[in-house]
């Protein structure tokens, strides 16, 4: 094809056949008839969203939308509800900290003190910052004392420390206005 | 803007004849039928509402269009040696262009001598080289080289007096 092509262009009416050429090769190439609705079947799925397609994306859609707001929920109901409780008691968020280091502390109700199976320490750092006191250990082995206290808030320091003496090995003393001793 | 409706019969109502032209003008399945569908697929995206009586012009145009910037991007040779139609009359109107197609292939299968119409149906449609049609038909290169250019300047001289008129 080349080869005539070159002697076509070197005649002297070349470009014309040249192009004869052309229009003849395309004259040639006839296509099957194309089946118009089969093409359409095509072009549509190709580039026109169907309506169940369009359905199936608003589902995925808000679906997925759904997920997100639900996991933006979890993430931050603990968290409301903790300040909630924040602020109705400074001590109950206090305690639930505690629970962290002592995995023991926690409150059942508003209204009480609940220790489970937790350290004198952890006890009497709670009271401390509850009733804004400070707490010294004379003896270092009573920090690890562990009781299952539940104290009611109302109580003042006072019945506190005496409800906490009634322990065996517990013996607290409130020496001053701000200063608990544990001997 | 068409509503789909609509654009179904623009697509039913035109696809064949741009789809003939694309064939005519690449001779690839594929490629014709991706270029008509991005003809239409840019009618739709666009929101183009196409004047009533300049339907078939203008999407035989787009394809038209679509396909030289396709053959240019073909390499030089592969021009040449598969005779693609990507300089001629472009400003010919593209309806024509397909007619003239047609006109030609009446005219090569029902005027033109039976030998000359055989040796440039094996050259141009089956792609033999002058060699291989040479031997197939057992007449020698130089006959069949004439063959061709007679068979041409007869369609030349038929086809391009009448446009003069």
């Amino acid at each position: 094809m080349g080869k005539m092509v070159t002697n076509i262009i070197n005649e002297s009416d070349g470009q014309e056949l040249y192009r004869m050429a052309c229009d003849v090769k395309c004259a040639f190439a006839q296509p099957e008839t194309p089946d118009v609705n089969v093409e359409w079947q095509r072009f549509r799925a190709r580039y026109i969203p169907s309506k169940q397609q369009s359905r199936r994306k608003l589902w995925a859609i808000a679906v997925s939308i759904l997920l997100v707001v639900g996991v933006c929920m979890a993430a931050i109901i603990p968290h409301f509800s903790s300040w909630q409780s924040l602020e109705q008691t400074s001590a109950s968020s206090l305690l639930k900290l505690d629970k962290g280091l002592e995995g023991k502390a926690t409150i059942e109700r508003d209204s009480t003190f609940v220790f489970d199976h937790a350290s004198l320490e952890s006890i009497l750092q709670n009271l401390s910052e509850y009733y804004q006191v400070r707490v010294e250990f004379k003896r270092e082995e009573a920090r690890k004392i562990m009781l299952h206290v539940e104290m009611d808030k109302s109580w003042s320091l006072r019945q506190m420390v005496q409800f906490l003496n009634h322990f065996d090995k517990v013996n607290i003393s409130l020496s001053q206005a701000n200063l608990i001793m544990v001997e | 803007m068409y509503n789909t409706e609509q654009f179904e019969n623009l697509f039913k109502k035109y696809y064949d004849a741009m789809y003939t032209m694309a064939y005519r003008m690449l001779r690839d399945e594929e490629e014709s039928r991706d270029v008509v569908y991005e003809v239409f697929a840019r009618v739709l995206e666009k929101g183009i509402v196409i004047q009533e009586d300049k339907q078939k012009q203008y999407l035989l145009s787009c394809v038209h269009n679509r396909c030289v910037n396709l053959i240019n991007r073909k390499g030089h040779e592969e021009q040449l040696r598969k005779l693609y139609p990507h300089e001629q009359q472009l400003s010919l109107n593209p309806i024509h262009k397909l007619e003239r197609w047609e006109r030609i292939q009446d005219f090569m299968e029902n005027d033109m001598p039976k030998e000359t119409y055989e040796i440039i149906r094996l050259c141009f449609l089956e792609e033999l080289s002058y060699k291989q049609a040479a031997e197939q038909k057992h007449m020698s290169v130089g006959y069949i080289n004439k063959q061709i250019v007679y068979g041409l300047r007869l369609l030349r001289d038929k086809f391009n007096a009448q446009k003069k008129k």
